[in-house]
Parts: structure tokens; C-alpha cells; sequence
């Protein structure tokens, strides 16, 4: 017997039940009908909302992302911190293929640095990051850190964030300039959640993507930085992301030390940039067939290294958590910050995807603790704890390899959630970052990028140009300045004898105005010699410029006059010189000059010759 | 790469109003939290249950007396279950037992950060920095483990941190503090023989006899049988000069213990001391004067054969020093020292028992130990001097 319900769907299956394309193009047409009240007339509004929703995104992302790696590593290399011989050198192999057969086949883009990726998206390609990659970074850096390769999960969630955002932005069809400021603010929300630190994520993105503080993006970078770091604690929980002991400064003496710290530190960020650039530029310059093989072959080197360290495997941060615990003698220490450098160098160059900054952090610890160590048998009268200064490396190595010295301070203090350790910190990673901006003139990022014949802008270039100002152009005051309650025949016949055209008037409520040497002629002829200038001249009033203000800003005023007066900031009737619109080109051209010349020798030095300033851009 | 921004075909996402877009990022934002929230929930449980795997080989481990690797897995067991507190104490405890101080140090100050007040963390940083030879340190973790939060049975916990402390001031002869502790301790014991007999104990160490005797006197009072009370309490009693209770109790700790060769040995001289104590109330003055007597004669012999055993003549005038003097007033004495005359003039004994008293340390002093029945003299005749004192 059949049942009706048989009985019609097999007599008319088509008629009677839609099928789901008739479904999903029903609800189609009912989302275009969907009227919503206007809820953003101005885009401001939508930006704000959508770094929030950007936050939560990435914050989500995040959490599996951290997940997804956990997840690998238990089932490639087991749960033991130290996994045998077979899975340390047969894992990192065995994913390495697979990841470069993905990078190669199915996610070009993923290769690289993700911060660098993030500025060329905002400089380069309009905020545009394609989704593919968000997918592409997930993936591949989950099953390579996972395995065992060297690298951090931090660089690939700064990725993902901002491709999250490219993508929101791209289809809330946001103008083309907050497109480009998209990207930078899923960066930040990105690495806050990697971090489980919402103020270095801020910091490291307008130091390293940004490069100044501008309030147009400040607030949805900090907005969608806090919303992914809570979206990361409601889900993994509150904790940082490493147990930081208490720290406390046994006697000021012990500054040496960390300052000790600051210059082993350096040099040390120094061998790990110099061994990354030199790998890189090896492994770039290998016949193309070896990118399917680049990976497993650092994957295999770095198997062998784990088989005796099997500390050096992965982002580490459990070795990190252990170090700022004093568990390891200064020997190991040594040890394990030197296979790191090696290991990580490796991973990054062979072109596998991941980031540098957990390893950044392990080298720093691991230094820092055999620093400390150090101490501890020379001069054990100090006293401090050698887990201090693995907390203090990591700030060191990060100032020192990354060239981030503001972020460097700021991640400790917010790692350590100690404010005396602000002074140690800041003399190491000054030391350190003032010995890798010495010996190593480019920044990593900038090398990097490069390296892969990308001219992006240089933060710590622009940080470190100097800024023209008022001074820098003006001449001194003019040899005679003309006074308002002068009258015009006294006027004229101070004059006669200048070839000056101009002369500054000066007023007694510090008010200048300008009198041309024809105009007092004039004023003569029609018999108004007697004429006070403030009557026979009366304006117009002229604006005037401090020493210390940015030759930009003269460059403003300057509009059609031939001269303003350089004024004293307290004394507005006291001149100071006065500045020209060719003093000010002259100027220019002057530090053009000698910054042309500077660049002209840092070329002669550099692996890649095709490289053009900022400043030399049209 | 190229900016496909405007190359890109326009989809149905693009005809949607941006109001109608923010609706729907909402709702896959719901969906991507709802996922997460289970993958986050499934992770959590496996982690968890990695960490208890991890966790129950370091116990078995630790149990086994292999701390080092004990340390390794509860280390792993951490790495799955980092705010665990349990794991991070046992991990503390592993490298205590593994000797690697300094390392359990970081672990238990860490704990202490987040939970300042618990009487377990407290207790386990005393004990490390009792290790290290810290006092100070100790004594400040001991006595906030003392008056600390603890889990289960806070009142035994800190009996048994009371205990521990008390322990630790007398291991370093810190007595006056130690005396301090264990009067407080006194007060807190619960009605358990044991307790107040090991009291009792600790109250022998710093010299506070009285109270060790009442301390024996409660265990006996809770539990008649208890091994080691019978004898602490004669010992007390023996330190407090009453050899007729420490005859008492020494006599019941022998009993029960035969091979309690220091009961033993304390039992005869209590015995003796209390047969040959002129002194002793409720004598009748013959007995007193008998008892003069008797311990005159003995203190004379043993001053005799020290002398003879050193080669020194008590002959007058022949030798001079310590011997000389005691042998001339006893050749002064002697004639006094009769029954009848102690009888007669029973104020004399006392000044018998002091001339025994210089005899017996003298032959102490040359000659070491004496045998009990000196030894009981020796103890006599001072308890006689410090009472009159």
C-alpha cells in the first residue's frame, strides 16, 4: 500500500517540491527587498562598527587558528613535549611537502612576511587582500607550525585579520581610502588576539604598518584590537601567554647587567637578521624546482635538530613559559637560543609560511635567561632571577630583530604586568636597538621586502628623517624694519639707499605688515609724507612663523607674499629673521641634497641595487 | 599582484544595501561563534583529558621515586592544563623532590600570586625555603600557612603546619621561639594521646619539664598504653628532681618496654636517689641521719677509688688541688658523721649532704661518670643546693 505522500512525489516530484536553487533564488530576491532604516549616512560610523566586527571576526579566526595547530602537532608529533626520533625528523619532512605543494599549487600569495603583505595591501593594492589567502594562511601555517617548523603563529594572524577586513570592507563597499585603512585595523586586531595582547598589537601596527598616529584610524584600530582580545579570552581563557614570575630590581647595580643584556642582545638580533637575509637570498637564487622541496628540506634539518632539542620545534612558547621559570642552565640556554636562530632561519627562508615573531621571543628568552644565569655565577651578590631577564631578552630581541623599540617596551610591560620592570627594559632594548639600527641599516621588513623587489615605505625610515623646520630656511632679520608710527617721508628716507624692494612693517600690538618701496614713493608724490605708516599703509596683516614651527607650514603661509617675518613666540614684536618662498626651497633642495648623498652610499652597500627613497618618488 | 577591486564581476553581494550586509555579517558572526564555541568546547575537553593522562604518569612517577621524570610529565600535563593549580603544586612538590629548589621556587611563587592566601602553597614555600636554609623566609610562609586558607579540614591542616613549624625552630635550636609555638600548639591539641605525648616531647626539647610532664600525664590520662608515654613522663619527672614519680612512671615505661635501656638506667638512679634522699619528707630523723650516713660513706669510697685510680694521695699536705681540699674538710667532718650524732643534731645534715655534693662532682670532674648510685648522690644533694637556693 502506498502512502499518499509516496503516491505525489512520485507523480509530480518537480512540481510539487521547489528545488533548492528555486529556494536559495527566493531568498535572494527577498534580501533585495529587505529595506533597512539608513543606519550609516556617513561611512565614520560603519568604519567604527566594522572594526568591531573585524575584532570579533579575527578574534574567531584566531581561536581556531591556535586550535588548529594544537590540533596538528598532538596528531603529527604526539602529545609529549619531546616526541621520538621517527615523528621529530619525519613530521616537519613529510608537512613541508604538503605545504609547498599548497603554497606552489593552491595559495601563492601565502609565502612571505604577513606584515609585509599588510603594508602592500595598504600601499600598494588599495587595502585589497583576496580571502583565499586568509584561507591559504590558515591552512598552511597551522600544518608547518604544527609539524615542528620554526616559526610563530603572530605574523600569519596579523594576516588573516587584515584579510578579514580587506574582505568586510570590499563588500560593504567602503570609498577606496578606508579600504585602505581596513586592512591595517584586522592587522591589529589580528595579532591582539595572537598575542592575547591588545596594546603591543596597537602599537606594533601604527609603528611597523601605519607609521604615525592618525586619529582617523586610531580609534577602529584600538576598538577592533579589544574586541578580538576578547573574543580570544572568552573562549581561551584569561590567561597571558606566559606566566610571568614577579620581577623585582635587587640593587641598581644590576642595570649593568641588562645592559649587558642590551648589547649581547643586539648582536644577536644582528646574526639572526644577517643569517635570514643571507638563507633568503640562497634559497631565492635555487633553481625554481626546488620550492617544492625547500620546505621539507628545512623541515628535515630542523627534525634532526629536535631529535637532541626538541625544545627548538614549533613557536615554543611552552620553552618560553619554562625559561621565564629558570628551568634551564645558561649552557642549554645558549644552546637553544643558537639552534633557534638556525632553525627559524631555515623555516623562513626555505619560503615555508609562518611568522617570525614567537621565534623573535624564544631567542630573546633564551638569551636573556643565559645572560641572567651569567650573572648569577659572577656576581651572585646581585641577586636577581634569571626569569627576569628572559622577560626583559624577549623585549630586547624584539627592539633589536624587529626594530620595533616603542612595541618591544610596551609587549613586556604587558606581558609582565609589572611596571618596575620598565627601566631594565628600556636601557636593554635601547642598547640592542641601537646596535642593529648601527650594523644593520635596513630593517627586517624593509629587507624583506626587497628582498622580493617590493618597494615598500620604510617605517623607521620615516621615523628616523629629519623634520625641516622654520629655521632651518629663515635668514636673519632684514636691515631695517620699519616702524608703524614711522611716517612716510622718515620711511622713505631710511629706504632711499636699500635695494630692497619689501621692508616689514612693525606694529605696536605685534601685528607686521608689509610696505613696497614704490608704494612710499607714490605716497610722497601725492604730498602724504606726514602720514603715519599704520595710516598710509594699513594692511593687509601678514602671518607671521616661529623658528621651531615645520618648514611645511611656512610653506602654507607663504601663498603670494614675498617675505614673512619669523616672529619670537613670547614676544610677538621681537623678529627673529624672516623666511622667502626661495629660503624655503633652498632649503629643501639643500637636505635633499646631502639625503641623496646618504642614500647614494647605503646602495652601494645593499644586496638589492633596484631601490629608490621616498623622498626621490615623484 | 594585480587589484582585482574593479576587475572583479559584480555578484549578488553587491547589489545588497550596506544596512542589509551588516545584518548578514551579524549573523555569520553568530554562526562562526556558535562553531568556534564547540571546537573551542571539544578542544578543551581533549586538552583536558591530555593533561590528566599527562598528570596521573607523573603521579605514578613520583610514586615510584623518579622525580625527574615525574617533573617531565607534569610539566606536559601543564602545558594542557596551564591554570591548573593541582598540577602546578605537584609539579612544585616533583622538583622539590628532585632537588631542583630553585625551579619549585618560581612554580610555588607563582601560585602564591594568584592565590596569596592558601595555606597548602604557603606550607610548600616554607618547606622549600627550610630546605634552602632560609629562616626567616620559612618561619614568615609557616606561620601564614598557619592562619592560610585551606581546602579541606583547615583545622587539622594547621594543626599539622603548627606541628611542622615547632619542629623546624627546635631542628634549629631556635628554643625560645620554639617554646612559644608549642604553648600555642598546647592549646589547640585535640583530645588525641599521641598528639599531646609528641607535645609532650617537644616541651623535653626546650627544657619546659613541667609542661612536658603534663603533656605525658594527658596522653596517659587518654590512652594508659601508649608506647613512649610512660617513659616521657618518668623522664620529665626524673629532669624535675620528683624521682618518686619518675620511679613511678619508669617503672611502667620498663614494663612495657624492657629494652628501653635509658628508662632503665633512670629508673635505678631514680631508685636509688630516692632511697638515699635524707631529705625526703615524712622520714623520721634516724632514717634521715641513716640516710646521711650511708650516702657520706659512699661518697667517701668513690672519692677514695677516683683518687687511687688518678694516683693521687689524700694523705694531707701531700698533694695539692681539688682532692686536698675536699679530703681536709672531710677528715674534719668525718668524726661528726655518726647515727647517733646526725641524730642528735639533725642540722647537720644538710652540711653532710653538701660536703657529699663536693665529693661527688670532684670525683666527676676526675674521673667522669659515675656508677647510679653516685650519679643518684650527685642528683640528690644538688636538688637539696638549688631548692635551698
Amino acid at each position: 500500500m502506498k502512502t499518499r505522500g509516496a503516491t505525489d512525489s512520485e507523480t509530480a516530484p518537480s512540481d510539487r517540491i521547489p528545488s533548492l536553487e528555486k529556494y536559495w533564488d527566493n531568498i535572494r530576491e527577498r534580501l533585495k527587498k529587505v529595506r533597512v532604516p539608513r543606519l550609516f549616512p556617513h561611512e565614520e560610523g560603519l568604519f567604527l562598527l566594522l572594526a568591531v566586527i573585524i575584532g570579533l571576526f579575527s578574534g574567531l579566526a584566531v581561536v581556531c587558528f591556535q586550535i588548529a595547530i594544537d590540533w596538528t602537532r598532538i596528531k603529527l608529533l604526539g602529545s609529549s613535549l619531546a616526541p621520538g626520533p621517527a615523528h621529530s625528523i619525519l613530521a616537519p619532512t613529510i608537512a613541508g611537502l604538503g605545504v609547498a605543494a599548497l603554497v606552489i599549487f593552491v595559495f601563492p600569495r601565502v609565502r612571505g612576511s604577513g606584515v609585509n603583505q599588510t603594508k602592500a595591501a595598504v600601499y600598494i593594492y588599495d587595502g585589497y587582500i583576496p580571502f583565499s589567502t586568509v584561507i591559504g594562511k590558515f591552512v598552511t601555517c597551522a600544518l608547518a607550525i604544527g609539524s615542528g617548523q620554526s616559526l610563530g603563529p603572530e605574523d600569519p594572524s596579523l594576516q588573516m585579520g587584515a584579510g578579514i577586513a580587506s574582505a568586510l570592507g570590499r563588500r560593504l563597499r567602503l570609498s577606496r581610502e578606508k579600504v585602505r585603512l581596513i586592512a591595517p585595523v584586522g592587522a591589529a586586531a589580528g595579532l591582539a588576539a595572537a598575542f592575547n595582547a591588545p596594546i603591543s598589537a596597537v602599537l606594533f601596527v601604527i609603528e611597523e604598518v601605519i607609521g604615525r598616529w592618525s586619529s582617523g584610524v586610531l580609534g577602529a584600530i584600538v576598538l577592533s584590537a579589544v574586541s578580538s582580545v576578547t573574543v580570544f579570552r572568552l573562549f581561551l581563557g584569561e590567561e597571558p601567554l606566559f606566566r610571568v614570575p614577579r620581577f623585582h630590581l635587587s640593587h641598581p647595580s644590576e642595570l649593568l647587567s641588562y645592559a649587558v643584556l642590551g648589547v649581547i642582545g643586539g648582536f644577536a638580533s644582528l646574526a639572526f637578521v644577517k643569517l635570514v637575509s643571507w638563507l633568503r637570498m640562497r634559497s631565492k637564487a635555487m633553481p625554481k624546482w626546488t620550492d617544492y622541496v625547500q620546505p621539507a628540506a628545512a623541515g628535515l634539518l630542523i627534525g634532526i635538530i629536535g631529535v637532541w632539542m626538541p625544545q627548538v620545534m614549533g613557536a615554543g612558547y611552552g620553552i618560553i613559559d619554562q625559561a621565564l621559570h629558570d628551568q634551564f642552565t645558561w649552557k642549554l640556554l645558549v644552546l637553544l637560543a643558537v639552534f633557534k636562530i638556525l632553525a627559524t632561519s631555515l623555516s623562513f627562508s626555505s619560503g615555508t609560511p609562518g611568522g617570525m615573531f614567537a621565534p623573535t621571543l624564544f631567542i630573546g628568552a633564551m638569551v636573556g635567561g643565559a645572560v641572567g644565569g651569567l650573572e648569577h655565577i659572577f656576581f651572585p651578590s646581585l641577586g636577581g632571577s634569571a626569569s627576569s631577564f628572559a622577560l626583559v631578552g624577549m623585549g630586547v630581541l624584539f627592539a633589536g630583530f624587529l626594530r620595533v623599540p616603542m612595541t618591544s617596551v610596551f609587549m613586556v610591560l604587558e606581558l609582565s604586568g609589572n611596571y618596575s620592570i620598565i627601566v631594565p627594559v628600556m636601557i636593554s632594548n635601547t642598547i640592542a636597538y641601537l646596535i642593529s639600527l648601527r650594523y644593520q641599516p635596513v630593517p627586517l621588513f624593509d629587507l624583506l621586502s626587497r628582498q622580493d623587489g617590493t618597494d615598500l615605505p620604510s617605517m623607521e625610515e620615516q621615523r628616523e628623517r629629519t623634520l625641516l623646520s622654520v629655521e632651518d630656511a629663515m635668514r636673519p632679520p632684514a636691515e631695517i624694519v620699519l616702524r608703524a608710527e614711522e611716517s612716510v617721508a622718515e620711511a622713505l628716507e631710511r629706504v632711499t639707499a636699500s635695494t630692497l624692494e619689501f621692508f616689514l612693517v612693525s606694529h605696536r600690538n605685534g601685528n607686521w605688515t608689509l610696505a613696497k618701496k614704490e608704494d612710499l614713493l607714490r605716497l610722497a608724490e601725492e604730498q602724504k609724507g606726514e602720514l603715519p605708516l599704520s595710516r598710509a599703509l594699513p594692511g593687509p596683516l601678514l602671518p607671521c612663523l616661529h623658528p621651531d614651527q615645520p618648514l611645511d607650514a611656512a610653506l602654507r603661509y607663504i601663498g603670494d607674499w614675498p617675505l614673512l617675518p619669523v616672529i619670537h613666540r613670547a614676544d610677538h614684536r621681537n623678529l627673529q629673521g624672516v623666511i622667502s618662498l626661495s629660503d624655503i626651497l633652498a632649503a629643501y633642495g639643500a637636505a635633499t641634497g646631502e639625503k641623496g648623498e646618504e642614500r647614494l652610499g647605503d646602495e652601494s652597500s645593499r644586496e638589492q641595487p633596484a631601490f629608490h627613497s621616498e623622498e626621490s618618488k615623484p | 599582484m594585480d587589484c582585482p577591486v574593479c576587475t572583479k564581476p559584480k555578484g549578488f553581494l553587491w547589489s545588497l544595501e550596506r544596512e542589509t550586509l551588516v545584518l548578514l555579517s551579524f549573523i555569520m558572526l553568530a554562526i562562526f561563534f556558535g562553531i568556534t564555541g564547540f571546537v573551542v568546547q571539544r578542544y578543551h575537553a581533549s586538552q583536558q583529558a591530555l593533561g590528566g593522562r599527562w598528570y596521573r604518569r607523573g603521579e605514578a612517577a613520583l610514586k615510584a621515586n623518579r622525580p625527574e621524570e615525574a617533573v617531565k610529565c607534569f610539566h606536559t600535563a601543564l602545558v594542557y592544563s596551564r591554570d591548573n593549580d593541582i598540577y602546578q603544586m605537584r609539579l612544585a612538590e616533583a622538583l622539590v623532590e628532585a632537588n631542583r629548589l630553585a625551579e619549585a621556587k618560581v612554580y610555588l611563587q607563582s601560585l602564591l600570586e594568584r592565590q596569596p592566601g592558601s595555606g597548602q602553597v604557603n606550607l610548600e614555600l616554607a618547606r622549600l625555603s627550610a630546605k634552602s636554609h632560609d629562616i626567616t623566609e620559612a618561619l614568615r610562609y609557616y606561620h601564614t600557612a598557619v592562619f592560610g586558607a585551606w581546602v579541606e579540614d583547615p583545622g587539622e591542616h594547621r594543626l599539622e603546619v603548627r606541628f611542622e613549624l615547632c619542629k623546624f625552630l627546635l631542628e634549629n635550636n631556635l628554643n625560645n621561639q620554639a617554646e612559644a609555638e608549642i604553648i600555642a600548639l598546647q592549646t589547640e591539641l585535640p583530645p588525641d594521646a599521641r598528639l599531646h605525648a609528641e607535645v609532650g616531647g617537644m616541651f623535653m626539647q626546650v627544657g619546659d619539664y613541667r609542661r612536658a610532664l603534663e603533656e605525658y600525664q594527658r596522653a596517659l590520662k587518654l590512652n594508659s598504653k601508649l608506647p613512649g608515654a610512660w617513659a616521657g613522663a618518668g623522664k620529665a619527672a626524673f629532669q624535675l628532681a620528683d624521682y618518686l614519680a619518675a620511679r613511678r612512671y619508669l617503672q611502667r615505661a620498663v614494663e612495657a618496654d624492657p629494652k628501653d635501656t635509658e628508662a632503665a638506667q633512670k629508673l635505678e638512679i631514680s631508685r636509688l636517689a630516692v632511697e638515699f634522699d635524707p631529705f625526703e619528707r615524712r622520714l623520721s630523723e634516724r632514717e634521715s641521719s641513716r640516710r646521711a650516713v650511708a650516702a657520706f660513706r659512699q661518697a667517701l669510697s668513690r672519692l677514695k677509688h677516683c683518687a687511687q685510680s688518678r694516683g693521687i694521695s689524700l694523705q694531707a699536705g701531700q698533694s695539692a688541688g681539688p682532692f686536698s681540699d675536699v679530703y681536709s674538710k672531710v677528715i674534719k667532718m668525718q668524726p661528726k658523721v655518726s647515727l647517733t650524732n646526725l641524730r642528735r643534731n639533725t642540722d647537720l645534715i644538710p652540711n653532710v649532704m653538701d660536703l657529699v655534693l663536693q665529693m661527688e662532682e670532684t670525683a666527676q670532674q676526675a674521673c667522669g661518670t659515675p656508677p647510679p648510685i653516685d650519679q643518684a648522690l650527685l642528683l640528690v644533694s644538688r636538688t637539696r643546693g638549688n631548692t635551698e637556693q
